[in-house]
């Protein structure tokens, strides 16, 4: 290895090196269970492009790992780095079974991927060696798409570059949906451990001494409570979801065999827990057309997006108080309430003038007063888009490309803010909108008091004194300050190279949905969107997980090292 | 009601103020004279302010200060003003098609008629340069009226450098008080020991570079240089320079100018757009403090930057041939014309144009929109978020990345070699995330409202409007161009962007501080 800097940063390149390369075994393993689901559905093609991919990944994170084993203990200076480097990394090996499969799969072979009772004359076929196929696996050939595909689902974005998803082969549908659950609770061993800092909300919240409310003192503990939780769950979503998509009686549902079911059920559950929002059917939820299934998808994503501290104390006290006491959860659930008013009156004065803007009409059979068929459509669907675009899930239900400006610039304003820090949501997160808006009004509030005056703040249930505050709010301020800055630059440079078709409120959209991990589409994202838009939507993701500021850090250590 | 604040004595004060606007009317009256125009529209509006003003001062005749009356001052003062400033408006206009005259037909044209006299006299004495007069030219409206509008403008910057230095120091929420009080750099308050010494001082370098200008302006019309800068349009535009306003009596604005004229308004934009203590050491002759500063560095390096890109932009042809502008494909002086003056114009938020770049390519549109973000220097007479800011978002930014890595390590932001007070940083982050919430919250609501009565805006106009309003810019884009006009939108909509020009211009923080302390504290 060379020695940069004089031989002052290999130690610190070596402790990054090191546990990098853990997680690159631990993703090696999952590769693993992949191998096993593509012979369970004989899928040979696909089985050795995991098994490949996965000896690569091990290989590298192995003779990383081994190489530095000597390393010292990481420290509170190299937490960011690994963060940020890790995720990177991981995404970018997530990406290579993808590459490997579309590329060891015959092109005729593909073709069997495509179900075979779909209306495919919409479909666009892909030419790859030298034939077409309809399968979208084939657009996974290009590297790009393969490391936008990984990197969206490691950072539970669910952007997709796979047009028709039911057309992907089960191993692949597993992938993206196991790195999204995976990823999922990453983020919130990254959010309570790592990242959790002085100065970062989540610090104030759960690590403050007066209120226990870190999980486990280490990161070890704090995976495994968190991984029963989330595994809870998920079986529980799973469950609602197999019998709600049985019983929603739409075409669709019954054209589905009860194993057809369960694997959509279980796919759903996974990515919908984790605010991830891949799905496996070609129109997102839309596909269902169906009320029951939506109105079941809304307490899972919310679930989703409550601290996972809180859900823990909650089952350990078995105190539902406990939520209405948390300050982010409850600002959550008024966020909702909100925001679906708003919305919905917003979309409700746009029927007349957009067309084909929501889902279906006329799903409840007999007249409502005073609503018709269609604004009936315009409220359910902004129910849904609001949580799923708080929560920053992800799941479509309506064409929200064809919504007005006014209706997407709404929807933009809660993929920003996105759900409680502690969860796997993205976007600023509550607890530092909050910490900002309690900042200004505090700046302002002592304006004629004296320099050294006693004062204090408050923030959620805690008095905090000044210095604290100050801290906390400088951070949020610079956090929120940079994700601003970083979406207009974003969406300045996509409606650049966005096409014609799309207005500076859709490229508004698309990145906003990106940086904040939320996935949902105004129809600029997909394979034929420039090679350029398509990169940096890559790093608004990667960026939007970290909440910037440990990318920064990585960045900055890449070129000066960590030291002073 | 009481507020924690002596309101009587603020509103007392106001009254002197407006007294004084009375006076002020007497040039748009001697301009009236000159050109044989009716007179009664001004001496009736000296009239009437005059008496507003002393029934105002009576409610407290002797005004005692403090600085929660200051703040209550600052605020009520630029809309007193832009109250006061509507009746030459209203009263010139009023039986004509002018759209900033009084009209009495319908509930409707009245309220209408006033929203527009309001917004225009807002826009002149925030120093915006936003429009809605229908038709700019001195025979729709008389040259008295016109040389008001101007002046409204030259008003608004000295209003702008009485609350540089005696207000704001007072209130450092927003980093008006930069640096820790014991270091030496360029404060306004301490250039000299008395705050009327430096007012004096200030205003008599605005005032200097004014005559410098005009004399300039006239002296090439008389050179045979300029033709159509004749004395009533050098003082017009002499009103609006320093004040980074933007307004001329002219519908093309400067692109009614010839090369010359457009060439010698360039370096005044640019002295508007500097922090003004910096004159004082100029004149000093402690040049090396000037050179030395890191804004005013930062300044001059972001303009030079910004048009050097534009101007290859231009060269390779971003602009197609237009009438005003002419062609700038292949053509430098005209591409680096054409680049420095728009890049100058917005950058520190003056609003001229000798383009219509609104027909140029989106690229250099961005461009332009780039640069109404930067803003002029604190201490000048521009507006927008201003470059000192940026400076020490940017730097604390970079400690932060530092910080992180290294919890333990204490390391002060610095601003040319001085240490930036921690109090002063967290008022600049304030400021810069409310500055921006607010112009996001505000497009929105602009594109709403101009949907509920059947207006379609683009993103960029919407965005563009909320930017240059609550900037104190002025043109926009789309519909908004240089010679484009607000006249379209709904009167909601014209009287959220009156209170976006207030608001900006008193940089925020004077209005909510009272507002949130008055309820807060007492």
């Amino acid at each position: 290895m060379t020695e940069p800097n004089g031989g002052r940063l290999p130690s610190d390149l070596g402790v990054i090196a090191r546990d990098i390369g853990s997680l690159l075994l631990m993703e090696a393993g999952l590769m693993t269970v992949t191998v096993v689901v593509a012979l369970a559905f004989g899928e040979l093609y696909a089985a050795l492009g995991f098994l490949v991919a996965g000896g690569m990944t091990a290989f590298v994170g192995g003779v990383a790992n081994r190489r530095f084993a000597d390393a010292s203990e990481p420290k509170m200076k190299h937490g960011m780095v690994i963060a940020a480097g890790g995720w990177l990394m991981v995404a970018v090996f997530g990406a290579l079974p993808l590459f490997l499969t579309a590329w060891v799969t015959p092109p005729a072979a593909m073709d069997a991927f495509v179900p075979a009772a779909t209306d495919t004359g919409s479909w666009d076929p892909i030419s790859v060696g030298g034939t077409t196929t309809l399968s979208s696996l084939a657009y996974f050939r290009d590297p790009l798409h393969a490391f936008f595909e990984s990197m969206s689902g490691w950072t539970g974005s669910g952007l997709t570059m796979a047009i028709h998803e039911p057309s992907l082969p089960r191993a692949v549908q597993w992938w993206r949906s196991f790195i999204q659950w995976v990823g999922g609770v990453g983020v919130i061993v990254l959010t309570v451990s790592i990242l959790s800092r002085p100065g970062s909300g989540s610090y104030a919240l759960y690590q403050s001494e007066a209120r226990e409310q870190k999980i486990h003192p280490s990161v070890v503990s704090t995976v495994r409570t968190v991984w029963k939780l989330v595994v809870g769950y998920t079986l529980l979503a799973f469950l609602l979801l197999f019998v709600a998509i049985s019983a929603s009686g739409s075409t669709y549902s019954e054209s589905l065999t009860p194993g057809e079911t369960a694997w959509q059920a279980l796919n759903h559950a996974m990515t919908g827990l984790t605010t991830g929002g891949f799905s496996v059917t070609d129109n997102s939820i839309a596909t269902y057309g169906s009320p029951l299934v939506e109105a079941t998808l809304l307490p899972i994503m919310i679930l989703g997006a409550i601290a996972f501290p809180i859900h823990y104390i909650v089952l350990k006290d078995r105190n539902v108080h406990e939520l209405v006491a948390d300050l982010q959860t409850r600002w959550l659930f008024a966020l909702l309430g909100i925001g679906v008013i708003v919305l919905s009156i917003q979309n409700l004065a746009s029927v007349q003038t957009t067309s084909g803007a929501f889902a279906t009409s006329s799903f409840v059979p007999s007249p409502v007063p005073f609503f018709d068929g269609i604004q009936l459509d315009a409220i359910r669907d902004s129910i849904f888009q609001w949580v799923s675009a708080l929560t920053c899930t992800g799941f479509q239900s309506a064409p929200i490309g064809r919504w007005i400006a006014g209706a997407k610039v709404i929807v933009v304003g809660a993929m920003v803010l996105g759900g409680a820090a502690g969860s796997t949501v993205g976007g600023i997160k509550i607890v530092r909108g909050y910490t900002v808006g309690r900042g200004i009004a505090w700046q302002f509030s002592r304006v004629f008091l004296p320099k050294n005056a006693v004062v204090t703040a408050r923030l959620g249930d805690r008095t905090l004194d000044r210095e604290t505050m100050e801290r906390e709010f400088g951070e949020a301020a610079i956090v929120t300050l940079l994700w601003l800055v970083a979406l207009v630059i974003g969406s300045l440079v996509l409606v650049n190279v966005a096409g014609p078709e799309f207005g500076y409120a859709d490229a508004l959209f698309e990145v906003a949905s990106a940086q904040g991990n939320v996935g949902l589409s105004s129809g600029i994202t997909g394979p034929s969107m420039s090679p350029l838009a398509e990169g940096m939507f890559v790093l608004n993701m990667w960026i939007g997980r970290l909440e910037i500021i440990p990318v920064l850090v990585f960045v900055r250590a890449g070129i000066w090292g960590l030291n002073p | 009601m009481s507020w924690g604040v002596n309101w009587k004595a603020s509103v007392g004060l106001l009254g002197v103020g407006i007294k004084y606007l009375a006076v002020t009317m007497l040039v748009p009256l001697v301009v009236a004279v000159a050109y044989g125009e009716d007179i009664w529209v001004f001496l009736v509006s000296m009239a009437l302010v005059a008496a507003i003003g002393f029934l105002v001062e009576r409610v407290d005749p002797d005004p005692d200060l403090g600085p929660r009356e200051a703040l209550l001052f600052v605020s009520l003062a630029w809309l007193a003003a832009a109250a006061i400033g509507t009746v030459p408006y209203l009263l010139a206009g009023y039986g004509t098609a002018s759209t900033v005259g009084l009209q009495t037909g319908s509930i409707g044209a009245l309220t209408g008629s006033i929203s527009n006299a309001l917004f225009e006299s807002m826009s002149g004495f925030t120093t915006t340069g936003a429009t809605v007069l229908g038709e700019i030219s001195t025979d729709r409206h008389s040259h008295a009226v016109m040389m008001w509008r101007q002046l409204t403008q030259w008003l608004g910057g000295m209003g702008i450098i009485v609350l540089m230095i005696a207000i704001l120091p007072e209130v450092a929420v927003n980093g008006a008080q930069l640096m820790e009080s014991e270091a030496p750099g360029p404060e306004l308050q301490k250039l000299t020991p008395r705050i009327e010494e430096t007012a004096r001082a200030l205003w008599l370098i605005y005032f200097g570079f004014t005559v410098v200008y005009i004399v300039i302006l006239y002296g090439l019309h008389l050179a045979g240089m300029a033709p159509n800068m004749n004395l009533f349009n050098a003082i017009a535009h002499g009103f609006t320079t320093l004040p980074t306003g933007g307004f001329s009596p002219e519908a093309d604005s400067i692109a009614a100018f010839s090369a010359a004229v457009q060439w010698v308004v360039i370096p005044f934009m640019v002295v508007a757009g500097v922090n003004f203590a910096l004159f004082w050491h100029v004149l000093r002759g402690e040049i090396e403090i000037v050179l030395e500063n890191a804004e005013f560095r930062a300044y001059a390096g972001a303009i030079a930057v910004v048009t050097a890109v534009l101007a290859v932009l231009l060269f390779r042809g971003a602009a197609p041939t237009i009438e005003l502008g002419g062609a700038t494909q292949g053509i430098a002086e005209n591409s680096l014309r054409q680049a420095t003056f728009q890049i100058v114009s917005l950058l520190n938020s003056t609003g001229y144009a000798t383009a219509d770049f609104v027909q140029w390519d989106t690229d250099a549109q961005i461009l332009l929109m780039f640069a109404m973000f930067i803003g002029g220097s604190a201490g000048s007479t521009g507006g927008g978020v201003k470059i000192v800011r940026w400076l020490i978002v940017g730097k604390t930014i970079r400690r932060e990345l530092f910080t992180s890595a290294h919890p333990d390590v204490v390391q002060p932001v610095r601003l040319s070699g001085n240490v930036v007070d921690e109090d002063a940083i967290r008022g600049i982050m304030a400021f810069t995330i409310l500055y921006l919430v607010l112009f996001g919250i505000s497009a929105v609501f602009l594109s709403l409202d101009a949907a509920r009565i059947g207006i379609q805006l683009t993103m960029l106009e919407s965005t563009s409007a909320s930017l240059a309003t609550i900037g104190n810019i002025g043109p926009g884009f789309g519909r908004l161009g240089p010679f484009g006009s607000y006249l379209f939108f709904p009167d909601t909509s014209k009287l959220l962007m009156v209170f976006l020009m207030w608001i900006g211009r008193l940089e925020i923080v004077p209005v909510l501080a009272v507002f949130i302390s008055a309820t807060d504290n007492r």
